[in-house]
């Protein structure tokens, strides 16, 4: 037992102590996005929202989303989520993106069932500088204990940014 | 089988992200800036529902990128006025300003969506304008405010003033151009 309270003790106080702070950076991106698809065939629907990214690696990426209804009447109806995808440089302006989002969505009435979202797309992206891209995409939207299912058409505006962090080393 | 696919998932965005991460060289370092942060809650009041007064708490987070321009985000889920369920999500920006050597005053915009609760808002579509004062409580960090302002829901029949109270956390963090 005293063992153990030494130990702890060791780690709790001494390694802090010895530790150096260092600066981080990691890539993220932050944009704006359109999202258009059909709740039912004679109903369509148009989210805006925002979607982050942490860049992981040369391609891969997981992130975060949300967005809520703007258009059709379905006022009160919300997604959000987190995704991971890929994102693939075919020349210097433009890449290939793909990405997997799964979430939760529904409200303003419609037919969501249990609000379980999947929703694969794939799309491109064109970069107007170093920092800011389009994207553009499209995908399959389903509610996986719900109605919905339906083709989607998706638009954004996007910015890279570093995220600045502290870690410690010994 | 589903829980250990989730662990994993949460195993590699705790663990794996902070790795990933690459130490700033030292020209970076020379480059390195601080931007400015605000982040706050309010108690809003929409004073014309048609339901009588509805109340909604809210937060707000800005990023500064001058000295006077932010962009920012509106987070607000009502708590009063038999509207529960109803909320607004939005996306925005503004201008500050000083109204004497301590009192800050800003004007924003927020663009959104927005419904629930009954509240008549059509596709759901949000706009909102607002100017608020800002006194510092507490050094040049933590700041009381009022609000007031316009929101409306175009593709629906609702529109209100509103006005809010708050707090407000004014901060600095680092920021390394890309």
């Amino acid at each position: 037992m005293f063992r153990f309270v030494v130990l702890l003790f060791t780690l709790l106080f001494v390694i802090p102590v010895v530790a150096q702070p260092r600066l981080t950076k990691a890539p993220q991106t932050f944009g704006l996005m359109l999202k258009s698809y059909s709740v039912s065939s004679a109903e369509d629907i148009t989210l805006y929202g925002a979607l982050r990214r942490h860049l992981v690696g040369r391609y891969w990426c997981w992130g975060e989303f949300g967005d809520g209804a703007v258009m059709g009447k379905r006022s009160g109806y919300l997604e959000g989520g987190v995704l991971g995808g890929a994102i693939v440089p075919f020349s210097e302006t433009w890449s290939v993106d793909s990405k997997v989002m799964i979430g939760a969505g529904g409200g303003g009435g419609a037919p969501q069932g249990g609000g379980l979202i999947v929703n694969p797309s794939i799309g491109v992206i064109y970069y107007l500088n170093k920092r800011w891209f389009l994207q553009g995409d499209l995908g399959y939207i389903r509610f996986l204990n719900g109605d919905i299912e339906s083709m989607t058409a998706g638009f954004g505006l996007h910015a890279h940014f570093w995220k600045i962090g502290v870690a410690h080393e010994d | 089988m589903r829980i250990n696919v989730f662990a994993f998932c949460m195993g590699f965005v705790f663990f794996v992200s902070p790795v990933v991460a690459d130490s700033l060289t030292k020209d970076e370092l020379t480059r390195l800036q601080t931007y400015e942060l605000n982040q706050s809650v309010s108690f809003e009041t929409y004073t014309d529902s048609d339901k009588g007064a509805a109340n909604v708490l809210g937060y707000h987070f800005d990023a500064f990128l001058t000295q006077k321009w932010f962009v920012g985000l509106g987070i607000f889920g009502a708590v009063g006025g038999d509207r529960g369920g109803y909320g607004i999500a939005s996306v925005g920006g503004g201008y500050r300003g000083h109204v004497t050597k301590k009192m800050v005053s800003d004007v924003r915009v927020l663009i959104g969506s927005g419904g629930g609760g009954g509240v008549p808002a059509g596709g759901g579509f949000s706009v909102q304008a607002e100017a608020g004062l800002y006194y510092p409580v507490l050094r040049s960090t933590v700041f009381g405010f009022v609000r007031g302002g316009y929101l409306w829901f175009p593709t629906g029949e609702f529109q209100s003033p509103t006005v809010a109270l708050g707090v407000l956390y004014h901060y600095k963090v680092p920021f390394l151009a890309y």
